[in-house]
């Protein structure tokens, strides 16, 4: 049985498929629970949202970083504000969850003609992903390697090229490593080291895991190193690992107001 | 800023909370129940598994990511609702009854899928295996949104995937007939 056969037979075995589901006439219980819900909770959140009040007009900035986060957040949230010409819109509560945000990642950019920040996102504390893109929106591409090594739906080299994803973690370097490049092929070892971002830089040059990717002048490549404290990887998929030591070679640490302004608006705003 | 700071008052934060909690519920209610559903086949467990997401989510606004990343926030909240043991003796049934009784009109016990092979070998799996690959078939998420629901990195969550297709088929395989083909995939795992 194939990857695509035992796929097929997943979704057959869903005991409740979505448009089954979307079909249930629910809504009216759906709102009901609701309401009850949220009245029952508002009654609790009244001594939640003064203690929030309290705390939130106790705090300070802490550090440069969040002075500089803090007023671009304001930047940004009053522009919105007037763009969207309300003073109901929640762009201000989400200011503050960006501003956190910005403070547990490594404020690092991949800065090169043509490329931006596409999307970020935050796994839990400490820990996301960035996407950098040039060109045309890159569609996702599918990361599940079927049974003969191929990955149906793979956008040709130019398109995956490119995008690069960026991730940071809260782990042992050691542990990304394995994880990266021993824990699926066995005996599979980074195949080269490289100076970057003033640190050594592990780069795996046949990261690719399927045959759809691998192919002269077509690399899936993976550099991990420590930034403070955390690890990092950088994955891209490359012509050839000149070219990937191009990327990272665009990668640069930024201040708050460079990363926020960096930043699509659908991360701005949520 | 301080000034728009203080204009912000305990008044107006609450309003912003009751938006934001009202959209995420209107726009994945239906999508926690559904997961719930899947995974227990109850109504009753199901509601209360909607009802306390999203009190979870309430107390822990702050928390539920922008975007589209809240509907996997509330998936992985579901997943730890559904784990917790206790959730029994707290139930919120004076909350969840209309939602429980229209369910129960409305759909079946499951008994069709019992004794599914398919749905065996499914069960045998790990739990991480197991939910990795109900997220992707059942809930139509990527691999890489499936990380996030899982808290693991996108690439482990690649690797786990691969493992677990791998597992299953081998499961499979061994409650089949033996045939040619059988043995092929066993000498594939056995590698």
């Amino acid at each position: 049985m194939n990857k695509e056969a035992i796929d097929r037979e997943l979704r057959a075995a869903n005991p409740l498929a979505p448009r089954r589901l979307a079909s249930l006439d629910l809504d009216a219980a759906e709102a009901a629970l609701g309401t009850a819900l949220f009245t029952e909770s508002a009654h609790a959140s009244e001594s939640e949202g003064a203690d929030l009040e309290s705390r939130r007009q106790s705090q300070r900035p802490r550090s440069i970083l969040l002075a500089l986060a803090a007023a671009t957040a304001v930047v940004a949230a009053a522009a919105i504000l007037l763009l969207a010409g309300g003073a109901e819109s929640p762009t201000r509560a989400y200011g503050a969850k960006l501003v956190r945000f910005a403070e547990a990642t490594p404020l690092l950019l991949l800065e090169a003609p043509g490329w931006r920040v596409r999307n970020a996102n935050e796994l839990k504390s400490g820990e996301g992903t960035m996407e950098f893109v040039t060109g045309k929106p890159v569609p996702h591409q599918p990361t599940a390697v079927s049974a003969d090594d191929t990955e149906p739906g793979m956008a040709p080299p130019p398109v995956r090229q490119r995008r690069v994803e960026l991730a940071w973690y809260n782990a042992k370097l050691s542990k990304l490593l394995k994880l990266s490049f021993n824990d699926w092929v066995p005996g599979r070892k980074f195949t080269t080291a490289m100076p970057a971002l003033g640190t050594m830089v592990y780069v795996d040059t046949t990261a690719g895991s399927s045959r759809d990717r691998g192919g002269p002048g077509d690399r899936e490549m993976v550099a991990i190193w420590r930034e403070g404290s955390h690890v990092l990887e950088l994955r891209a998929s490359v012509p050839d690992l000149a070219a990937f030591r191009e990327r990272l070679g665009w990668l640069h640490r930024v201040d708050a107001q460079t990363w926020f302004d960096a930043m699509p608006a659908k991360v701005k705003t949520g | 800023m301080n000034t728009r700071d203080s204009a912000v008052t305990h008044s107006q934060s609450r309003e912003l909370a009751a938006a934001r909690i009202s959209d995420l519920y209107r726009d994945h209610a239906r999508e926690i129940l559904g997961y719930a559903l899947r995974r227990s086949g109850d109504p009753d467990d199901a509601a209360d598994v909607v009802a306390e997401t999203f009190l979870v989510a309430w107390r822990r606004l702050g928390d539920v990511p922008l975007g589209g990343e809240a509907r996997l926030w509330l998936y992985g909240t579901a997943r730890h609702v559904l784990a917790n043991q206790d959730r029994g003796a707290r139930r919120r049934d004076h909350l969840t009854e209309r939602l429980r009784d229209q369910l129960r009109q409305q759909l079946p016990v499951h008994q069709a899928q019992e004794g599914s092979a398919f749905l065996e070998a499914l069960a045998g799996l790990g739990e991480a295996d197991r939910e990795l690959l109900m997220l992707i078939g059942w809930e139509e998420l990527t691999p890489t949104q499936a990380a996030l629901v899982l808290e693991i990195s996108p690439l482990a969550a690649r690797t786990r995937l691969h493992r677990a297709r791998r597992r299953l088929r081998a499961r499979l395989a061994k409650r089949a007939p033996r045939n040619s083909r059988n043995t092929e995939i066993e000498v594939e795992e056995a590698r």
